[in-house]
């Protein structure tokens, strides 16, 4: 019995102390993603298309503590991805099937955007489990709507967020990496010749 | 015998602490629903429209902040969950480019029921009850209340179940304001 009891306080232990993978978001600030002062939106409807079974992929990366954080990188910044393309063209749609070309066209849309997110975690902490710092990798593959190439953006977007300030938001780092990732592809968009043509 | 009423305290107290830790704070940042923005989008000849207060509900639990077994979760906008559904809507109609601070038409209410039940160890489940308002120059054209409810799998361990529990608030709202934007009622009460 003693035995038995011991057994059971070591299991919970090591579920309290060790190995746990938290729940966090990547929500960005959508006041934060914004196009730069001066520049002008492009004069272009464009769709942009994600996969629903990437929406409802989860993703693991490292917390503190051994611990580890876990999110939906596609569906989290889904909104905030909206936002950065609302603010770089004039009009913008979410698209369902990408390869039908004739719809694309028929809709007006002349740009088809699809993103890969890619995404990384780490702390300097011992004893709390919420990422000190973390990355948000933006790689958009960009085709008019008959399928040509026509432009592959890249960008990164770095969160840091120190103890006394994820105590009250344990996900900061990552809305700050999703911010700076999001503001950085808004910025790169307005500021691409490829897409004006 | 004491010995081993020593370790069922120890055993009691880990318990305990697994199934409450966690910290309080705001809840997540409101993140719109793209399908809401899609379907604002869609209200052909639809006017740009305001958001005006959703009121709580007086004594109302789960008013200004939610119990999260032995934490709390705030609202990170205005004073309380009321103010989190307004923002929250005003910010579906601004990317759907359907908010204008100045229209006639305004969209308001009340919070009836804001409620998170994080204290189960397999499931855990929360509900939103609303009654929304549509007011085009003073006039109601739009009245009904809107209820949702949502589960989602959860775990004995506090440091898993509540930030699970934080999570699944702003997916709480966006089917609220789905089940609004959604209505035939309130898309003839905007389009009028």
């Amino acid at each position: 019995m003693n035995r038995f009891v011991g057994y059971v306080v070591s299991a919970l232990a090591c579920v309290v102390l060790f190995g746990c993978a938290h729940p966090i978001t990547m929500n960005p600030d959508l006041a934060a993603v914004t196009v730069p002062a001066g520049a002008k939106p492009i004069a272009k409807k464009v769709g942009y298309h994600i996969p629903d079974a990437l929406r409802s992929v989860e993703v693991t990366t490292p917390g503190g503590g051994g611990d580890k954080v876990r999110y939906f990188p596609y569906r989290d910044i889904e909104p905030g991805f909206y936002k950065a393309l609302s603010e770089a063209f004039t009009s913008v749609s979410k698209v369902q099937n990408p390869k039908d070309f004739a719809a694309l066209q028929a809709g007006g849309i002349s740009l088809l955007i699809t993103p890969e997110v890619t995404t990384n975690s780490s702390s300097d902490g011992a004893f709390t489990w919420p990422p000190t710092q973390f990355s948000v990798k933006l790689v958009c593959t960009i085709v008019d709507a008959g399928g040509k190439p026509v432009e592959t953006i890249r960008v990164s977007g770095e969160g840091g967020a120190t103890f006394s300030e994820f105590k009250s938001n344990f996900s900061l780092a990552a809305v700050r990496a999703s911010n700076d990732a999001l503001s950085k592809l808004v910025k790169a968009l307005v500021e691409s010749p490829a897409l004006r043509k | 015998m004491l010995q081993q009423f020593r370790r069922l305290a120890l055993f009691t107290g880990i318990a305990v602490s697994a199934f409450l830790v966690g910290c309080a704070g705001p809840a997540p940042n409101y993140a719109p629903s793209i399908d809401n923005v899609e379907t604002l989008k869609k209200i052909e000849g639809a006017p740009a429209v305001k958001t005006g207060t959703i009121a709580v509900t007086a004594g109302m639990p789960g008013a200004a902040a939610l119990t999260l077994r032995a934490n709390t979760m705030t609202s990170p906008v205005g004073k309380n969950y009321g103010d989190y559904i307004a923002a929250a809507l005003r910010q579906e109609l601004e990317l759907a480019k359907l908010y204008n601070p100045q229209s006639g038409v305004e969209i308001s209410g009340t919070l009836l029921k804001n409620n998170i039940d994080a204290g189960g160890i397999s499931t855990n489940a929360g509900q939103i009850e609303a009654r929304f308002v549509v007011k085009a120059n003073g006039q109601v054209r739009f009245d009904k209340v809107k209820r949702i409810e949502r589960k989602w799998e959860s775990s004995f361990a506090g440091a898993v179940a509540i930030p699970l529990a934080a999570n699944n608030y702003a997916p709480m709202v966006q089917s609220l304001i789905a089940s609004l934007v959604t209505d035939p009622d309130f898309v003839k009460a905007i389009r009028n």
